[in-house]
């Protein structure tokens, strides 16, 4: 079980969406975070076959997975970023047909669709049509139509996106539940989504793989430290202009400060743990905020 | 699978309401199909079925062969009810009596109009009134003299000698004398089967253009595409939906129109000649034969807007510019008007919206040479659109396998 990625470029006129990525990914759960407009989704596409590189190569077991054409995409799930489904299908059918477009016998389809069903907790309105369902539900539906072939590749795109706290947690142990044996990539630009579940941590910038490794890994090569400052309030705009801040909280003193740099930014700051939110801010503070306190 | 794409195209709010929209227009065009008046011997015109039963009693007393004795009878008859005082009088309710007496035999004087009127391409409607029995022998060899000399006359530069021979061949081929029945059923299903066909033609383009484009407009392609079959067996899936939504609801809409005129006007006279309604075509056919093509011609017409429709929208993924194809293709050639019309007349006789009204296109003189074959346009559109079709369908599988999600 082997997903090899040599070389991958894709281009869209001018623009380089991904750029001569290669890595190799095998068994295991992998968090790809980047900043919106990093090329995840492209990179995924490709992975899914539904759009061919503009050079380069993705093997499966050593065959290019264009030229196993079906015989690959029978192994794969996948749950798009934009997650679309029929309105007027009920949940039932919508994953029949699904399982019919997977290649599923009609009985093997009936099986893992109630099996499904239950996993996702959706078996109470599974004769519900798509249009009536929450946006929770529909993420969860989602993920059953993802699992009906028992994939070996899972691809998850912004799986989280628009989910309430309480249905991300929900939906974070889930595909937890479900990652065993498998290779799932899961993209997203939520740190917290794939700190807990991630074996690796693919980090995307531009087109490219700019650090890969675990969690720790990531935290121990990070060149610089964690601090947790008191500044006055009022005073909170220099410190801003001169170092990445992770987080930023009034207090009755002032305001606490988590400034990132490798030094202490001024007296009296405390060192902090660093977390892969920082790595996050490290990486591509400058492009966008990170996601600060969403779980 | 087809029956999941059977679902998408008519599970939707959009597609049940198409529906309705075709029921409703279906249900107009079959009141107006089946309003037919009767003038009874009081000089009162009924409708309804009351009236067709009553007309149809009527006509029927003069079928059997058109003989010469028959024409002869029929000229006598209108003779006597034209002498009647009722006919001479300026009441209009005893001019309605005399006409009531005219209803059996209406059909059979119309066609003496045509027969004994002073050019082919001119109609006087009372041309009957002015003949007399010694006339009757004339009423088929007029046909074909009316046809020879108009080919020699005004007709001459718009045929070649080929084509001209043909037309008057098949005007002679035309086995005599014709047989003569009531044929009311059939002829207000000709009358009204066009305005059934483009309806359903305009209303299966519609639901056909969201077969392929619903994909990306619900943002399921990337989930159908990057599934084992999508590529294969899903995008054949909905080729097969389009090509049963197109079959089953044509040949509902059209065998229950023509079942419902039928039932209710009679089916009787369906082995008489086409040329009972339309005198002048030069196909040889029965009724119930030009039934037949219309039929058929209207549902590779149907199938071909389809066809056409769902290929731009695999192609485009737009189903607002592939909705807009079977208008285009329907409507457009009634637009070309003055000299392009002219250049294009050759070409506008096998557009499709022809297929869609088969039952105008047996009056028609459109003929083809091919290599020394003369040929009317009616067997070429059948194959032609046959053909069109068996490759238009793979067209849609082949463009749309390929599709790219970006």
């Amino acid at each position: 079980m082997e997903l090899t990625i040599t070389n991958l470029t894709r281009t869209f006129h001018q623009l380089t969406a991904v750029d001569r990525l290669s890595c190799t990914l095998g068994a295991g759960v992998y968090g790809l975070l980047g900043v919106n407009g990093a090329g995840k989704t492209t990179l995924m596409r490709m992975l899914c076959t539904l759009l061919p590189p503009t050079s380069g190569s993705i093997t499966w077991d050593g065959q290019d997975i264009f030229a196993l054409g079906g015989r690959y995409r029978r192994l794969l799930g996948y749950l798009p970023q934009e997650f679309g489904f029929y309105p007027d299908f009920t949940v039932q059918d919508y994953l029949l047909y699904m399982a019919a477009l997977k290649g599923l016998r009609p009985d093997q389809a009936k099986a893992r669709t109630a099996l499904l069903l239950d996993q996702v907790g959706l078996t109470q309105v599974k004769g519900r049509k798509l249009r009536k369902l929450s946006g929770g539900m529909k993420r969860r539906a989602g993920i059953a139509q993802a699992m009906l072939n028992d994939p070996q590749v899972l691809v998850l795109d912004e799986p989280t996106a628009g989910l309430d706290p309480k249905e991300r947690i929900r939906f974070r142990n889930l595909i937890s539940d479900l990652a065993q044996d498998r290779l799932v990539l899961l993209s997203t630009h939520i740190v917290s989504d794939v700190e807990s579940i991630a074996g690796e941590i693919l980090l995307m910038d531009q087109g490219r793989l700019i650090q890969t490794g675990t969690v720790s890994h990531l935290i121990a090569a990070l060149p610089t430290a964690a601090w947790l400052c008191q500044v006055p309030r009022g005073q909170e705009e220099a410190c801003l202009r001169t170092y990445p801040v992770s987080n930023l909280r009034p207090t009755a003193q002032g305001t606490e400060l988590r400034v990132l740099s490798p030094e202490p930014p001024m007296p009296g700051a405390v060192p902090d743990h660093l977390t892969l939110e920082d790595v996050f801010l490290y990486y591509f503070g400058e492009q966008e905020e990170p996601s600060h306190g969403e779980v | 699978m087809v029956k999941y794409e059977l679902k998408k195209i008519f599970g939707r709010p959009l597609g049940r309401l198409t529906l309705l929209v075709l029921a409703a227009a279906l249900g107009i065009t079959c009141f107006f199909a089946l309003r037919v008046h009767y003038v009874n011997p009081q000089g009162q015109t009924e409708y309804g079925p009351v009236a067709a039963r009553q007309l149809r009693q009527a006509q029927k007393a003069w079928a059997g062969p058109l003989t010469e004795d028959v024409i002869r009878q029929v000229i006598q008859e209108n003779r006597a009810v034209n002498a009647s005082p009722e006919a001479q009088s300026d009441n209009v309710t005893e001019l309605d009596m005399a006409y009531s007496r005219k209803q059996g035999f209406n059909p059979i004087r119309d066609l003496l109009n045509s027969s004994y009127a002073e050019g082919f391409r001119s109609y006087d409607y009372y041309r009957a009134d002015a003949l007399t029995p010694d006339d009757a022998p004339a009423f088929y060899s007029n046909r074909v003299a009316l046809l020879e000399d108009w080919l020699s006359g005004e007709g001459e530069e718009q045929y070649s000698p080929a084509e001209k021979a043909y037309l008057v061949a098949q005007y002679q081929s035309l086995d005599t004398p014709w047989e003569m029945d009531c044929f009311l059923g059939w002829q207000q299903l000709f009358e009204y089967a066009p305005t059934v066909v483009m309806i359903t033609a305009l209303v299966l383009g519609f639901l056909s253009a969201g077969i392929f484009s619903c994909e990306a407009q619900w943002k399921a392609d990337a989930l159908f595409f990057s599934s084992c079959h999508g590529r294969d067996k899903g995008t054949a899936a909905k080729v097969k939906a389009g090509v049963l939504a197109v079959t089953g609801l044509y040949w509902l809409v059209f065998l229950a129109f023509s079942a419902l005129v039928l039932v209710l006007l009679g089916a009787d006279g369906w082995n008489c000649p086409i040329q009972v309604d339309i005198w002048k075509s030069l196909y040889n056919v029965t009724l119930l034969q030009a039934w037949l093509l219309i039929a058929v011609g209207g549902y590779l017409g149907c199938l071909f807007l389809s066809a056409v429709t769902m290929l731009v929208s695999a192609k485009t993924g737009s189903g607002m510019a592939a909705a807009v194809i079977p208008f285009v293709l329907i409507f457009l050639p009634a637009l070309l008007m003055g000299d392009m019309r002219d250049l294009l007349q050759a070409v506008l006789g096998l557009l499709p919206d022809r297929l869609l009204q088969l039952s105008r296109v047996l009056g028609y003189f459109d003929l083809y040479q091919i290599g020394d074959t003369i040929v009317p346009a009616i067997p070429i559109l059948l194959v032609l659109y046959a053909v069109l079709n068996l490759l238009l369908l793979p067209a849609c599988y082949f463009v749309y396998r390929r599709k790219q999600v970006k």
